[in-house]
């Protein structure tokens, strides 16, 4: 009974067996690499888009009523005007005789951090003034720029004219 | 004859579905995700900083507003894009804009607002998105800038 239906099975496993093993798998794994090639790619390009975190001033408030717990301390004003393209291609200046007008974002910086050691209390407010036409990048490296010297109360004014 | 033709099947038909499954499945995701970002992101130059001290951004549910650079307003149809509407930079756009921000303020006051702009655009055009959430009632702005650890 068994012996003559013995061949036919044998031949049935071995022709259908390995060919649905074999043939399904090797386009799925092209596609997973692919998939996950794009994926590390794209993870890549999110996490370069960063923030800064930035308090708005309240509308119809004038800006020395906007922290009733702030200190009397007058808030220093930066104005900023592009003079290029470049990064770097910004003037600053400011109505604070210890910060000055510095001829660099660096040099705001080392600016700012000096001053605060010997001036600033911890939550001096900076009122950034940029132009209408002054670049955006440019107005936020001065943003940067306190927030590297340590300080973090600013706010972006009115464009001036 | 029969041994020919049981050699060639297997091939040819396993092979096919699954690829065409997953390619399908492919060509889904792509328009989705296409959609989804055409929608929420514009493709601009960020911002890019010396020693950014910029924070990574939350798990906090948040809108965009897209600045479209001169040159593109007129491929994206206004200058102020916030999630699939775009406004005009004038009194009006911006008018419709700060009340397009208030009923998304007002139906969740906890999401954050981001604003996305060209590293060239022009701060006043920036201002305005600023003012319109401020007038919005939305106390504090996400501003997007660009992440380069290859300067310094």
């Amino acid at each position: 009974m068994s012996d003559p239906e013995l061949p036919p099975i044998r031949r049935r496993r071995s022709r259908r067996g390995p060919a649905k093993l074999a043939i399904a798998f090797t386009p799925l794994i092209d596609i997973v690499f692919l998939l996950l090639l794009y994926f590390m790619l794209v993870a890549q390009f999110k996490t370069k888009e960063e923030l800064f975190q930035l308090d708005l001033p309240r509308q119809g408030v004038s800006q020395s009523a906007v922290d009733p717990f702030a200190l009397p301390a007058e808030p220093i004003r930066l104005q900023v005007v592009s003079t290029g393209d470049g990064p770097e291609d910004l003037s600053i200046q400011s109505d604070d005789p210890i910060i000055g007008s510095p001829s660099s974002i660096d040099a705001l910086t080392s600016a700012v951090a000096a001053a605060r050691i010997s001036a600033l209390g911890a939550d001096q407010l900076f009122l950034i003034q940029p132009r209408a036409d002054t670049h955006w990048e440019h107005a936020l490296a001065v943003v940067n720029a306190i927030k590297r010297a340590g300080l973090s109360r600013v706010h972006l004014l009115e464009p001036a004219i | 004859m029969s041994l020919r033709t049981d050699r060639i099947s297997p091939g040819l038909s396993p092979n096919l579905t699954p690829l065409v499954d997953v390619v399908f499945l492919l060509i889904v995701f792509f328009i989705v995700v296409a959609q989804i970002t055409t929608n929420e992101r514009l493709e601009l130059t960020l911002p890019n900083l010396v020693d950014a001290q910029t924070v990574e951004p939350t798990d906090q549910r948040r809108v965009i507003i897209n600045v479209a650079p001169q040159s593109e307003v007129a491929s994206v149809g206004g200058v102020y894009l916030l999630s699939g509407e775009t406004f005009p930079d004038d009194n009006e756009g911006i008018a419709a804009l700060t009340d397009r921000l208030s009923v998304i303020h007002a139906r969740d006051p906890a999401i954050a607002v981001s604003i996305r702009a060209d590293r060239m655009e022009q701060y006043q055009r920036v201002h305005e998105a600023m003012r319109a959430c401020a007038q919005a009632g939305v106390r504090r702005v996400n501003l997007i800038a660009q992440r380069d650890e290859t300067i310094r």
